[in-house]
Parts: C-alpha cells; structure tokens; sequence
C-alpha cells in the first residue's frame, strides 16, 4: 500500500467522510463535458494528503506562520490572528473549514496563503505546492460541491476552492456565533 | 466629461468649506453691529465666492448656480442693504444645508429656485424701490468702467496686482449683473476664472487677446445690444486661457488660511503606512537577532580554534568582526529611521479637536430654534491634539451629549430667568489633555437632575426594587442613566427621551479604551466627563499569560495589579468576589471568562489584574503578569467580523503577534455569568421564551443558548404560562402580540403567581408606541423593548442585570 493511505487510521470520522466521498466521485458517471475552455490558473496546496486548488487572482501572498495570536471562544477552524504585510488577518485552517474538525495541535500547519478577494482572510495549510494552469471545465461537481466554496474536483482529486465563498462561509460561521 | 479627480478635489475642498460657511453665519447672526460683524460678513462672503468658483472649475454648474445665489445674498449683507437677521441667516444656513446635499447628487433647477426663492423671500432692502432701482444701475455702470479700465491697464502691465483687481472687479461685476445682464454675468464670471488660472500660472497671452474682446462685449451688453451669438465667441476667447500644467486645476483659488503647504491624506494611507513600520521594526529585530548569531559564531569560532594554529585565521577573524560591528551600526540606524518615522506619521494623525467641535454650533442653534430656547455653546480647549481616528468615533456621542443638553438640560428663559438665571443657556465643551490620555466634559447650566428622580424613574421601570434604591450609593445611582432604556424625560422627542443614547455613548467610549462619568446637581445642571486615550495608534499595554497563552490589557483601563491569595477569593450571590480597597469586587480567570464555565481553582497566589470601566469593576486572575510596554493596536482588516474579546492585535517587540483583550467584553462575559465561583458547578438560567414567530423565536433562542442560558420557547402566552408552571424559569421574554394570551396577560399573570411574581419579564414587541410601553409597565414589565431596536449586546446585558437583580432579591 502506498503511503498516501497508510495514515487512514490516524484520520478522524470527518476526514474519512471526505476520503468516502471522492472515492464515490471517482466512480461517477461521466457527466457531460462543459463547453468552456478557459483555463485557469491556481495554487495547489494540501492538508492532510488533501489538494486543493486556488485561484491565483486571490492569492495576496504565501508566507510562513511566523506567530499566531489567540482569538478566544472563536469556532475551532479558526486558529487565530496573524501578522501579513503589516495587516492583521484572520487564520483560519483550510481542514477545519472542509471537513468541520478540529485541528488543535496540528503543528503541521505551517504555511500561510493570505486571500484577498472581496475580504482578506489569511489560509493556514501544510504544504504549498506549485501553480498549474488548468481547464476550468475540469473540475466537476461533485459531492463536496455542497459545500458553497467548493466549486469542483478534478480527476486528480484537486478542488478547486471559490475564495469568496471560502470567505464569506468562515465570516459568516463567526457572525453566528457572536448573535450579529 | 468631468474629470473625476477634478471632482474629488472639489468634494474635498467644498467639505471644508461648507462647514466653515455655516459656524461663520452662526457668529454672524450673533455678532452685534461693528467692525467684528462687518468681518465675518466678508469671511462668508470669501468662503461662498470660493465654492462658487471651485465648483465651476469642476463643472458642477448646478452647484456653481446654488452659491451663486448664496453669494449674492452676502454680497448684498456686505453692502448693508441687508440686515443679518435670523430669517437671513436661516435661509443661508438652509442653502448651505442644500449645498452639502450637493455634494454627491445633482441639483435640479427647481432646487436652485427654491434656493433663490428661500432667500429672497421677504428680505428688504435699505433704500425705496425707486432709489434702489437708479443707485443700482449707476454702481453697476461705474463699477463696469471700473473693470474695463483695470482690464486696459493690466493688458499693459501684466501686474499682478492689477490682475487681482480685474478678477476682484470681474467678481463684483458679476454679482451685480445677475438679475438682469445675465450675459455679462456669464463673461464677467469667466473672466474671473480666466485671472484665477492666469495667477496660477497659465500663460497670460489669450487673456490679454481676450480683454479687449470681453471688454467690448461688456460695453455693448450694457446698452442691450449684445447676442448670443457675440457671447459664444467671448466665452471662447476666454476658455482659451488654460493652465500650463494640469497641476494648476489642483490649486485652491484662496488658501484655506494655512500657514504652511498642506496636503490632505486619507487615514487610511497613514495607518498603512504605520502597519508596514511595524513590519519594519519587526525586520529591524530579526535581523538583529541574525548580529546575535553572528557573535555566537564568533565566539564558537575562537573557542573551537584555541589550541590549533591560529595565525591564518586571524584574518578572518578580523573581518568577521568588522561584519558585526557594520551589521550592528547598520541595525541601530535602521531602528532610528523606523522609529522615526514611526513617531512623525502618530503626529500625522493628531489634529486639533477645534474643527470636529465648531459644527456644535450649528446643532445647539438649530435645536435651540426648535425648543423655543436660547442656548449657546463655548468651546474650550479647541487647540488639544487627538488622534484624528479617535475624534471621528467621538463624533456622534458628543452630538448626543450636546443635543440632551438642549433638549433635556437647558431650561426656555423664561423659566431660567424666574429661577435666577440668564435667559440664555449655556453648554460647555472643555478639552484637556494630561500625559496620555484626553478628557473632554460636556456641561450645561440646565435644570440638572435630581438623585430621587434617577430613584423613581429606575424603580418604575423595574431597574430598581425599594429596598434596594435605599441602600444604592449616589454614584450607582446617577449610572443608572446608562442603562438601556433608561430616561427621566417625560416625553420622547425626536431628538432624545427614548433613552437609547446613553447607553450606547458608554459602549462607544468604552471600545476606545476611555470611560465615562455622569455628575448633576438639580438647578445647577449636568456634566458628563468622558477619559480617553490621547491616540488610537499607540497605547502602554500590560502583557499577561493565561493557560499558556499571552494577552495584552490596555494599561488606561487597568486601576491596579495585584498579588492575590487564593484565600482572599470569596463567594457572594452566587459570585467570584475578590475583596478590594474596603469594596467586594467581582473576580474571574480569565480562562474562565474565555470559556464560559469555571474550571479547576489555581493554588497559592494568583495574580490579579482590575480592570475599571466607569464605576464597574473585576479582578481578572491569570497565571503570570509580563511587562508593560508602548503598543501599537491594529485592527483586523476591514470586513473582519468582530471577535469575542478582541480589539485587535500588538506586535511586541521582538515581533511576535499578541491579543489585545476589550476589557468591556471582559466585564460584559463575567456580569453574563455571574456564577464563576471556585470549585462550585454553575446552574444555567432558564428563560421562557414566548414568540408566536418562529422566526424571531429561533434567534433569540439561539442568541441565548450561545450565551450559556437554557431556553424554554413556547409560540404563544398559554403554553408559556404551561411551562413556567411545568419547570423553574429565571426569566421571561415575551412578544407582546401572540394569540389565546398575549404578552401584557402572560405578565399580569405571571406576576400573580407567588412563583413567579418577581421573576424578570422583558417585554420584545415590534409595538413601539408609548401607550403600548404604558401598558407593559402597568402589566407589570420589567422592561420593554422594540424590535426594531433589538441589538444583542445590550439586550444580553440587560438581561443579566435584571437576572443579577434578582438574585440579589
């Protein structure tokens, strides 16, 4: 067995929910090829042996965590505040954000992907990979699309990611939790 | 098209004079006859001339039109054939009013006439129609030869001087033309902006072509035999002078009065400047740590090469050391710069709080005219430095202060004269600063407020039991006015009496690290005293550690720090209390507060931290008190939703990233829990929640449960009576209409059962009409709130003091 898998046991329910539904998005039917053919041009990070792909237009930058101040009572995806080009983001850990677990103590989390579409929020992430250029058409929807920043996934088990969507879904789970 | 910077220059020109037009026409309208009066007539001639003119130059014609009209009027005040009386005053000031609408849309034509119209209405002139009529044409008639001679001579000289005079002239000449030369008026005005861009430095050769071109024209419209057709050509010999360089259009046709060039940054731009030293100090530090390195390598390096042949390393040595000793220089001066520029953009951001205050002129006047009062307001201290962002956010609790002084505070003179008193009231904005902090204390000289009518006003609306207002302190007392709710007016007008203000000037100045205090003495009238951070940027900070994690608490909202023995901590009503200075203060860990439920007691001694926000205050227990330091509070980026406890973020000196606590949201967490006691378990309260929308129903309940209450929700006032005799409720919130039994019926009920007789009940009703409020009080409502004015905080807040009220029953 490769190592891609042998660290199955060590994963928690959620992420192995994750793992279940892009084996079931493996075995789809074909859906009818899209008509576009744009492509794009993303960032491929990962966590957790997971891969996922960002919009390079949002991406303000890629850093390493330097320093994470606590945000107390804040929803367990939110790993914090930090410091980038002198502005003050919100850390959030793509994992938590995916898959709802949490990821206290999660040392891996290292690299730091600071969004910046019509809010800035800072991505925490363990690895930082390289920039593809990719059809859009191939990332399909899938069972993960339910998730409203997820837009698709690609054979290679690659999701793509809508930023604001990503945004505007963590904000959004901390405006709820602050009663606004 | 209109150039859009063009318009931006504008905007921002005319948002400064605009306000400087209206606090001149509230002096002038106050000012007695002589040479005082006669200026301030000529600064607001000055400052509509030039809104006039700059808006021209941007194109916005429709504006130009308004304060062409407005100008008018003071030209006509500055000639004395009208007198600044309040009817004219008032008009101007509605025209300014207009203009500042302006700003940002279109005026129409019908906009312009009623402005003309709204000044002209019922205005007399000095002299009789006849006369007026003769000595008219005659001025203008003299001051146009005037212009053409001065338009002759200057097409000679090319003087400066001389080339004021024709604008000067050109200016007079188009006023006075306007009613009836409106083609001269049209030449004669772009004369005026032909010598604004000739003085700026245009070439003044298509002017001097175009004199004798407008001088002509000017001479023929006089007779009435000039046409449009002449007109257009004049006009376009005119729009030939242009400026030299786009960087002309740029310049103010007068100087705002600066002493020294001036040029307007955006707040914005400061802080992210700021923001980016930060990142360079932070640079600065580790590459400081990178020379600390360096001579570890030194020293490691001698140490390994003692003993072995040394003479060919010596050189190297040598040169290693000159490395350090250049990194070190180069890091110190490094750090200079930064600070240095540090320090100039904070001063950047201080200004003067005189121009934020002036505007209060205009409010005290206009409320003044509405309440049948005669109130003025002296402003002192107007030349203090605040930090700019700080003074935007004081804005509007300074309007609110300044605006229940009038309403609430100052008394009509005739009721102040049979008390003794001058018939004309006075409201006092004093500023002073002292080290780093600001206090600022609006005063008035009004009727006050009496500490019994604080008493029955907090005892009628439920805030307040018998018992307890006998033994409440006076300071606790007059406080009561910042609850929510609260109002000893007996009416509500639009402008105050709802009791919504007060407690949300408190918030406001408590998120900016300041507090507030509230003094009055019946007769004699009422003080609000409000203590704040000289600047946002830079603030002391007190860093602290809790469950492994540091903190920074803003030093002005720290009384004192505190070793405390664990034994010290007591339990009273079901509360942590620390006791303190002859007091018993509330207590809490910090990770506690953070938490929401009280973990395990800490051992020994603690140290403590107590933080005061007016008169409230709590010992915060943490593991490890850290220095002091000056910090620079970011905020998080914009759009960042607000998170608990967090006013933003400090970057400590060696560069690490630290929480700046909100030591409000810290007293808010532990008055919502008021049952943080060492080692005892923490019963949730109950609220019955009775809403027949389930809409309204879920988010209040999910409001509650987030904030650690059980809820019971039931959709009407029946099922709520069910449950409250079903199961043990702390408290009740309900809609006022419901089917089967509503809201009022529920209250009466409840408050004629023995269990549930003294149990808190609010009242949350889109009803907002006073007779609806009557009614909840009469049912026997501890308090009444509007839906339209839900906010969570202060409802949350209210709730628990009621819950707190209740325990201590």
């Amino acid at each position: 067995m490769s190592n891609r898998f042998s660290r199955w046991e060590s994963f928690g329910p959620s992420e192995r929910a994750l793992l279940r539904e892009r084996a079931r998005d493996l075995a789809r039917v074909e859906a009818a090829p899209r008509n576009t053919d744009e492509l794009i041009e993303v960032l491929i990070v990962e966590t957790r042996q997971q891969r996922y792909a960002i919009d390079l237009a949002v991406i303000d930058g890629i850093g390493e965590v330097q320093s994470i101040a606590d945000s107390p009572r804040a929803p367990s995806f939110v790993a914090g505040l930090l410091g980038f080009r002198g502005e003050v983001l919100l850390a959030c850990e793509l994992l938590g954000l995916v898959t709802g677990a949490t990821t206290e103590g999660m040392a891996d989390l290292r690299r730091v992907v600071a969004l910046r579409a019509h809010k800035a929020m800072a991505l925490l992430v363990e690895q930082v990979h390289e920039v593809q250029v990719l059809p859009r058409r191939s990332f399909v929807a899938s069972a993960l699309s339910a998730r409203p920043f997820i837009l698709g996934t690609a054979d290679s088990f690659v999701s793509l990611l809508d930023a604001t969507a990503l945004i505007d879904h963590a904000f959004g789970q901390l405006g709820a939790a602050a009663g606004d | 098209m209109i150039d859009a910077e063009l318009l931006g220059i504008f905007r921002a020109e005319a948002q400064e004079l605009l306000p400087a037009l209206s606090r001149v026409l509230v002096q002038l309208e106050a000012a007695s006859e002589g040479e005082g009066r006669a200026a301030l007539v000529r600064e607001a001639f000055r400052l509509a001339h030039t809104l006039k003119g700059a808006s021209s130059t941007a194109q916005r014609e429709d504006f130009a039109q308004v304060a062409h009209v407005l100008e008018d009027t003071l030209h006509a005040l500055r000639e004395g054939r009208l007198e600044p009386d309040p009817t004219v005053i008032g008009a101007c000031l509605e025209v300014v009013d207009l203009l500042t609408v302006g700003l940002h849309q279109t005026l129409t034509a019908a906009e312009a006439q009623s402005a003309r119209a709204r000044l002209t209405r019922g205005a007399p002139s000095k002299a009789p129609p006849e006369r007026r009529s003769r000595s008219r044409k005659r001025a203008r008639k003299d001051l146009r030869f005037d212009l053409l001679r001065q338009l002759a001579s200057w097409a000679t000289s090319r003087d400066a001087t001389e080339l004021a005079t024709v604008q000067r002239l050109s200016e007079q000449v188009a006023a006075e033309a306007a009613a009836t030369l409106p083609r001269t008026t049209a030449v004669a005005s772009a004369l005026v902006r032909a010598c604004q861009r000739v003085a700026q430095g245009a070439p003044a050769e298509p002017l001097v072509a175009a004199c004798f071109v407008a001088a002509d024209f000017l001479d023929t419209d006089a007779t009435g035999g000039a046409s449009d057709e002449e007109l257009a050509v004049v006009l376009a010999c005119l729009e030939k002078v242009v400026p030299a360089s786009p960087a002309a259009f740029a310049a103010p046709a007068v100087p705002l009065g600066a002493e020294e060039a001036t040029v307007r940054v955006r707040v914005t731009l400061l802080d992210s400047i700021l923001f980016r030293l930060e990142e360079l100090v932070a640079a600065r530090l580790r590459l400081d740590h990178q020379r600390h390195e360096v001579e570890g390598l030194q020293e490691d390096l001698r140490a390994a090469a003692r003993g072995a042949a040394v003479q060919g390393l010596e050189p190297l040595f040598r040169r290693l050391e000159s490395v350090r000793r250049d990194l070190t220089q180069e890091v110190h001066q490094l750090g200079v710069l930064a600070h240095g520029i540090q320090d100039d953009v904070r001063e950047v951001r201080m200004v003067p709080v005189g121009p934020v205050l002036e505007p209060l002129r205009r409010v005290v006047r206009d409320l003044s005219a509405q309440f049948s009062r005669q109130a003025t307001l002296v402003i002192e201290g107007s030349e203090v430095r605040v930090d700019k962002r700080l003074l935007e956010v004081l804005r509007d609790p300074l309007t609110h202060l300044v605006r229940n002084a009038v309403d609430h505070g100052i008394e009509g003179p005739e009721e102040r004269v049979a008390a003794g008193k001058a018939r004309q009231g006075t409201v006092t904005i004093r500023v002073e600063s002292r080290e780093s902090q600001v206090w600022i204390e609006v005063r008035d000289d009004g009727r006050g407020v009496s500490l019994e009518q604080v008493r029955t006003v907090a005892i009628a609306r439920g805030l307040l039991n018998a018992a307890r207002a006998a033994t409440i302190s006076e300071r606790e007392t007059l406080n009561l006015v910042f609850i929510p709710g609260f109002s000893t007016s007996a009416s509500v007008t639009e402008v105050s009496g709802r009791g919504v203000g007060l407690d949300v000037v408190r918030a406001g100045v408590a998120r900016l690290g300041g507090r507030i205090d509230f003094y009055s003495s019946p007769q004699e009238g009422t003080r609000f005293l409000l203590s704040l951070p000289l600047t946002l940027a830079a603030t002391r900070g007190l860093m602290v550690r809790s469950r492994g994690k540091t903190y920074c608490l803003p030093l002005p909202a720290i009384e004192e720090t505190l070793s405390v023995e664990v034994g010290q901590l007591g339990v009273a009503q079901g509360r942590l209390v620390l006791g303190w200075r002859r007091q018993a203060v509330a207590a809490a860990q910090l990770s506690d507060l953070f938490l929401g439920v009280p973990s395990a007691p800490p051992e020994g001694r603690v140290p403590a931290v107590i933080l005061a926000l007016s008169d409230r205050r709590l010992a915060v227990l943490v593991d490890e008190l850290l220095d002091q330091q000056e910090v620079v509070v970011k905020s998080l980026a914009p759009g960042t939703p607000r998170l608990p406890f967090v006013a933003g973020a400090v970057s400590l000196a060696d560069g690490r990233l630290v929480t700046m606590l909100e030591p409000s949201a810290l007293l808010e967490a532990a008055l919502l829990a008021p049952t943080l006691a060492l080692g005892t378990s923490r019963r949730r309260k109950t609220v019955l929640l009775a809403d027949d929308s389930l809409t309204s129903r879920t988010m209040v309940s999910t409001l509650l449960e987030q904030h650690g209450y059980h809820t019971l929700a039931v959709p009407d006032g029946e099922a709520a009576l069910a449950a409250a005799a079903r199961e043990r409720v702390d408290a009740v919130v309900t809609d006022a209409e419901m089917p089967v039994v509503d809201g009022f019926e529920l209250t009466r009920r409840l408050r004629g059962r023995e269990g549930t007789a003294r149990t808190p009940i609010v009242i949350l009703t889109s009803l907002g009409a006073a007779e609806d409020r009557a009614r909840g009080a009469a049912a026997g409502a501890d308090a009444y709130l509007v839906k339209g004015e839900f906010s969570p905080g202060p409802f949350l807040a209210l709730l628990a003091e009621l819950l707190a009220r209740g325990d201590q029953r």
